[in-house]
C-alpha cells in the first residue's frame, strides 16, 4: 500500500470540497428516505385508517399510492445520487488522485 | 381436483436442464480463469457496474421473495407491499453510506473493511461469526424452500431435490468461484425479470392497462373485499412494525453475500453504478410481483382448477405466481416460470455459499489461524474445502428442517445483519474513536441479543418450544438489538484507554482519506 500524505490531502481545497458536498447530499438524501419510510411504517402501525382513505376513483387507497410512491422515490434517489456523483464528485476525486500521489 | 401438479411439466424440465447445461459450461469457462484468490472471491475485479447491478438484483430476487411476496399480495393485498418496500429502501443507504468506502477499503469481503485499522484476529472472528450466522440461516430457508418447491413442481422426492441443489451449487462455487457465480446470477436475473414481466403484462393487458379497473376487479373478487387495499393484520403492533422495518432497511447493508459483490467491480465509481442498476431492477421487480399478486387474486380465486373446496390455493399460497402463469399461458409459461424459480434458488444459494466460504478461508483460516502467512494456493484450497463443507452442511440442515416453518429464518438473518454486521461496518468507516474492544463487544452484543430475543419471542418460544407465554412480547428483535449494538460499540470504545486504542484512532485519518477518495485502494489486475 502506498503511504498517503495525510496532512497534504486534508489541506487540499478539492478534498474539503469533496467532503462538504458528499456530506451535504448524503445527509439530505438519508434524512429524506428515513423520514419517508418510517413515517409510512408508523402510519401502518398507529394510523392504518389514514392509509385506508380512498382516492378520487373510490378504489385506490392512500396506502397503495404511498407504497408505490416509496418504491419510485427509492429508485429516483439512487439515480439522483449517481448523477450527482458523476457531475460534481468524480472530478474532485480525479484531481485529488492527480495531486495526491 | 385438477391434474395440475400430478404430472411432470415437460417445458419446465427441458428449460431447467438447458439452464443447468449452460451454467455448467460457464463454470468450465470460469474455472480456467480462476487462479488467484482475487479471481476466486471477486472475479478479478473485472465485472462491470451494469453486470454487477444485475447480479446484485439476482442475489436479492430470491425464489422466496418472488413466490413469497406475490403469495402475500394474493392473500392480503396491501400487506404484501410492506415487505417489498422494506427490502428496497435499504438500497439508498448502501449507496450513500456504504458502497464507495467499502470498495475503496476492502479486497474480498466486508471483514477486510471492518478490520482495516483494528486488531485482525478478534475483529475477523466477530465478522466471520456474523457472516456465517447470516449465511447459514439464509441458506437453510432457501434449501427448505427449494426442496418443497421442486417436490411440487418436478415430482422429485424432497431429499433428491436438496441433493441436486447442493451438488450443483458446490460445483459452481468450487470450480468457477465468483466469476461463475456472478454469471449464473446474471442469467437467472434476466430470466426472472423476463418471466415476471410476461406475467404482469398479460395481467395488465387483460384490463387494458387500467390499474383502477384491475384493483376494482380484485376487490370485487377477493374474500376480504376492499380491505385488501389497506393495512391488514400482518403487522400486529406498531413496535413490531418499526422493528421489522429497521431489520429490513439496515439488514440489507449487512448481508455478506451482497457486500461481497462490491469487490467484483473495478472501482468505487462502478460500485455506485451497480447500486443504481440493482435498485432499478429490484424496484421494477417488486412492482411486478405486486401486479402478479393482484392478477392471482383475479384469475385464481374461486377457480376450481387452481383452488380446493375451501378456496385455498393448490400447493399453498406460495404457488400463486406459478398458478397464475398457468392460468395465463398454459403449460408452457408455467413450465418456464417453474424452471426460472428453480434456477433462482440455485443462483442464490451459490452466492451465499461463496460468502460463507470466504468467511472461513479468508478470515478464519488465512488471517486468524495462519496469522496472514498462508499462501494464495493454500487459501484457495481451504476456500474450496469450505465450499464443499458448507454445501454438505446446507443439505443436511435442509433435510433436518424439512418439516419446520422456516419463514422466520430470513427475517432472523436480516435482523442479525442489521444488529451485528451493519453497526460494526458503519462505525468502523465513519467513527474515529471506535476501537477493537468496542467493536468486538458491541458486535457480539448485537449478535447474541438478536438470537436470544428471537428465541424468547412467540415464533420459537411458543410455536417451537411449546411454552404458554412468550417472554419477549414482540415479533422482531431489531428495534432493541440494533441500539444495543451501537451503544456497546460506543461505550466500550469511549472507555478504552489502551495503547492499541490510541493507535487505532490515529489510523482513522488515513483510512478515511482512502475511503473517500480511493487513494491507495486495491487496483484491479489485468489479465
Amino acid at each position: 500500500m502506498t503511504k498517503i500524505p495525510i496532512a497534504d490531502i486534508k489541506a487540499m481545497p478539492e478534498y474539503q470540497e469533496l467532503l462538504r458536498r458528499r456530506r451535504r447530499v448524503g445527509w439530505l438524501l438519508t434524512a429524506i428516505i428515513l423520514t419517508a419510510y418510517f413515517s409510512f411504517i408508523l402510519m401502518v402501525g398507529y394510523t392504518p385508517h389514514l392509509l385506508a382513505i380512498r382516492l378520487g376513483d373510490g378504489i385506490t387507497s392512500v396506502g397503495i399510492l404511498a407504497g408505490l410512491g416509496l418504491i419510485l422515490l427509492t429508485i429516483g434517489m439512487t439515480a439522483y445520487y449517481v448523477w450527482y456523483a458523476n457531475r460534481y464528485l468524480e472530478d474532485l476525486v480525479a484531481t485529488i488522485h492527480d495531486r495526491g500521489l | 381436483m385438477s391434474t395440475f401438479f400430478t404430472q411432470l411439466n415437460l417445458t419446465a424440465a427441458l428449460i431447467f436442464i438447458g439452464f443447468v447445461l449452460v451454467t455448467l459450461m460457464i463454470t468450465r469457462w470460469a474455472a480456467k480463469r480462476t487462479r488467484t484468490t482475487r479471481d476466486f472471491y471477486s472475479a478479478g475485479g473485472q465485472i462491470t457496474g451494469f453486470q454487477n447491478g444485475l447480479a446484485i438484483a439476482g442475489d436479492y430476487m430470491s425464489a422466496a421473495s418472488f413466490l413469497g411476496i406475490s403469495g402475500m399480495v394474493f392473500l392480503s393485498g396491501f400487506d404484501g407491499l410492506l415487505y417489498s418496500i422494506g427490502f428496497l429502501v435499504g438500497w439508498p443507504i448502501i449507496l450513500l453510506l456504504i458502497a464507495e468506502p467499502l470498495r475503496n477499503l476492502g479486497r474480498y469481503n466486508f471483514s477486510d473493511v471492518v478490520s482495516f485499522r483494528f486488531q485482525q484476529k478478534p475483529i475477523r472472528v466477530l465478522a466471520a461469526c456474523g457472516s456465517l450466522a447470516t449465511v447459514l440461516l439464509y441458506l437453510i430457508a432457501q434449501m427448505v424452500g427449494a426442496g418443497k418447491l421442486i417436490e411440487v413442481l418436478f415430482h422429485l422426492p424432497y431429499t433428491s431435490a436438496i441433493a441436486i441443489v447442493g451438488v450443483l451449487m458446490i460445483s459452481y462455487v468450487m470450480f468457477g468461484g465468483m466469476l461463475a457465480t456472478t454469471w449464473v446470477q446474471i442469467i437467472k436475473a434476466v430470466l426472472l425479470l423476463a418471466g415476471a414481466t410476461i406475467i404482469a403484462l398479460s395481467v395488465l393487458a387483460s384490463f387494458n392497462f387500467d390499474m383502477t379497473a384491475l384493483f376494482a376487479q380484485a376487490t370485487a373478487t377477493h374474500p376480504k373485499g376492499s380491505t385488501i387495499m389497506e393495512p391488514g393484520g400482518m403487522v400486529k403492533d406498531p413496535i413490531s412494525a418499526v422493528s421489522l422495518g429497521l431489520a429490513l432497511m439496515f439488514g440489507t447493508a449487512g448481508l455478506p453475500h451482497i457486500l461481497m459483490r462490491f469487490f467484483t467491480v473495478k472501482d468505487a465509481k462502478q460500485a455506485n453504478r451497480s447500486v443504481l442498476y440493482a435498485t432499478g431492477f429490484i424496484g421494477y421487480f417488486y412492482i411486478l410481483t405486486f401486479i402478479i399478486g393482484f392478477g392471482a387474486i383475479i384469475f385464481l380465486t374461486g377457480s376450481p382448477a387452481y383452488t380446493d373446496e375451501k378456496g385455498a390455493l393448490l400447493g399453498g399460497s406460495n404457488m400463486a405466481a406459478i398458478q397464475l402463469a398457468h392460468a395465463l399461458g398454459g403449460d408452457v409459461l408455467m413450465g418456464f416460470i417453474s424452471a426460472v424459480a428453480f434456477a433462482t434458488i440455485l443462483a442464490v444459494v451459490s452466492g451465499l455459499t461463496l460468502a460463507g466460504a470466504s468467511a472461513i478461508s479468508h478470515d478464519l483460516y488465512a488471517r486468524v489461524f495462519r496469522h496472514g502467512q498462508a499462501s494464495e494456493a493454500e487459501e484457495i484450497r481451504v476456500s474450496k474445502g469450505a465450499t464443499v463443507l458448507l454445501g454438505i452442511l446446507a443439505m443436511l440442515l435442509g433435510i433436518a428442517f424439512e418439516h419446520q416453518n422456516v419463514a422466520f429464518m430470513v427475517g432472523l438473518a436480516f435482523a442479525i445483519a442489521a444488529s451485528a454486521n451493519f453497526p460494526v461496518l458503519l462505525l468502523s468507516m465513519y467513527w474515529k474513536k471506535m476501537t477493537t474492544r468496542g467493536a468486538v463487544i458491541g458486535g457480539t452484543l448485537g449478535l447474541l441479543s438478536t438470537i436470544i430475543l428471537m428465541v424468547l419471542s412467540k415464533t420459537i418460544w411458543v410455536n417451537v418450544l411449546g411454552f404458554d407465554q412468550a417472554l419477549f412480547p414482540y415479533e422482531y428483535p431489531a428495534l432493541f438489538s440494533m441500539p444495543l449494538a451501537f451503544f456497546g460499540i460506543w461505550f466500550f470504545s469511549r472507555t478504552d484507554n489502551s495503547a492499541s486504542a490510541k493507535q487505532e484512532r490515529e489510523a482513522f485519518d488515513a483510512q478515511y482519506i482512502r475511503a473517500q477518495t480511493g487513494l491507495g485502494a486495491e487496483k484491479p489486475v489485468s489479465h
